[in-house]
């Protein structure tokens, strides 16, 4: 009852409603399992034959996406409840999709120009390669995803992913390939599924479990 | 004095016009949360306001009863969930009440 006393500012009550549905931390759990898939996919290439390699990353799509629905029905709505967001919100979602989309296909265009032609490259300069396309393919779609879905920890979760290409690159002067991937996409993938369990326990503390509703 | 009366009167008199059902404090943000979402369920909207499962479900019953919220029963598995979202006369309701404060708060000045 304490908040009927303040103000009233309904920009700031769709805001903190909007918010609450990212405080439970299950997108940083998956986001952590989706990188944490791009490392075991770069490191099990060599030794898992073509083309099941290949396979790796969607593995752990499949996954991630199993955890954020099952954990999002069981866990989040009973405890926080369900809310529906109006037609200002649904936008700027599906802005942010058609943004993640168009950066898709230029990913994949990418790739096909390459996987046709190998010795196409793109010229950038030593280990600057892994830094600008990590930043330019990685980080600047995903802080636009956070700009736009206004969810904050996104900006720190972006500028992590990207800079690891660059630091697995860094690592392979001390570690040997494919061990250097593997530690780098470890650590940050396990930094990431951390905020996100850390997220998860306090959401819990926050919303307990309700009996039966009352209306 | 009687011009000074009037000009009091001015000022008072809107507040007799204000929607009392609105006005109550928990009912007020009970309409604010619904205003600025689609709909939301039972449990939403106490996580969200911090009022007590009986007060909500009275505060709720009162502005079902005006009209201004409409509410939906059904199960979700075995489990009840009720949701609930503003009425067009509850929004409408609502910005006329918004509106009404403005001008009648912008009035009082400190002179």
């Amino acid at each position: 009852m304490k908040k009927i006393t303040e103000n009233i500012d309904l920009k700031e009550i769709e805001k903190k409603s909007w918010r609450s549905t990212f405080e439970d931390g299950i997108l940083d759990i998956y986001f952590g399992i989706l990188v944490l898939g791009i490392g075991m996919g770069m490191t099990l290439s060599p030794v898992v034959p073509n083309p099941f390699d290949k396979f790796i990353p969607f593995i752990f799509i499949g996954i991630g996406l199993a955890f954020f629905l099952t954990t999002k029905k069981f866990i989040t709505q009973p405890r926080l409840g369900v809310v529906k967001f109006g037609l200002k919100r649904k936008g700027r979602k599906l802005k942010t999709l058609i943004m993640l989309s168009i950066n898709f296909i230029i990913l994949l265009i990418l790739f096909l120009i390459r996987f046709i032609n190998p010795e196409l490259s793109l010229d950038f300069p030593g280990y600057l390669e892994g830094l600008i396309l990590g930043l330019l393919f990685i980080t600047a779609p995903i802080c636009f995803a956070a700009y736009f879905i206004q969810y904050s920890r996104f900006y720190f979760i972006g500028l992590l992913v990207g800079l690891s290409f660059f630091l697995s690159d860094l690592f392979s002067i001390f570690i040997p390939e494919p061990f250097d991937t593997l530690i780098v996409f470890s650590i940050v993938s396990g930094a990431i599924i951390a905020m996100g369990i850390i997220s998860l326990i306090k959401f819990i503390r926050k919303y307990p479990l309700s009996k039966e509703e009352m209306t | 004095m009687a011009k000074k009366k009037a000009e009091s009167d001015d000022i008072i008199q809107p507040l007799s016009d204000i929607d009392k059902i609105i006005h109550e404090p928990a009912r007020l943000m009970i309409m604010s949360y619904l205003y600025v979402v689609e709909s939301a369920d039972f449990v939403f909207l106490r996580n969200q306001t911090g009022l007590t499962d009986g007060n909500l479900s009275s505060h709720l019953s009162k502005l079902e009863t005006a009209g201004y919220v409409e509410v939906e029963k059904k199960f979700k598995g075995k489990k009840p969930q009720t949701i609930l979202k503003l009425s067009k006369q509850g929004r409408e309701s609502f910005e006329v009440y918004r509106k009404k404060m403005e001008r009648m708060l912008s009035g009082l000045s400190e002179k």
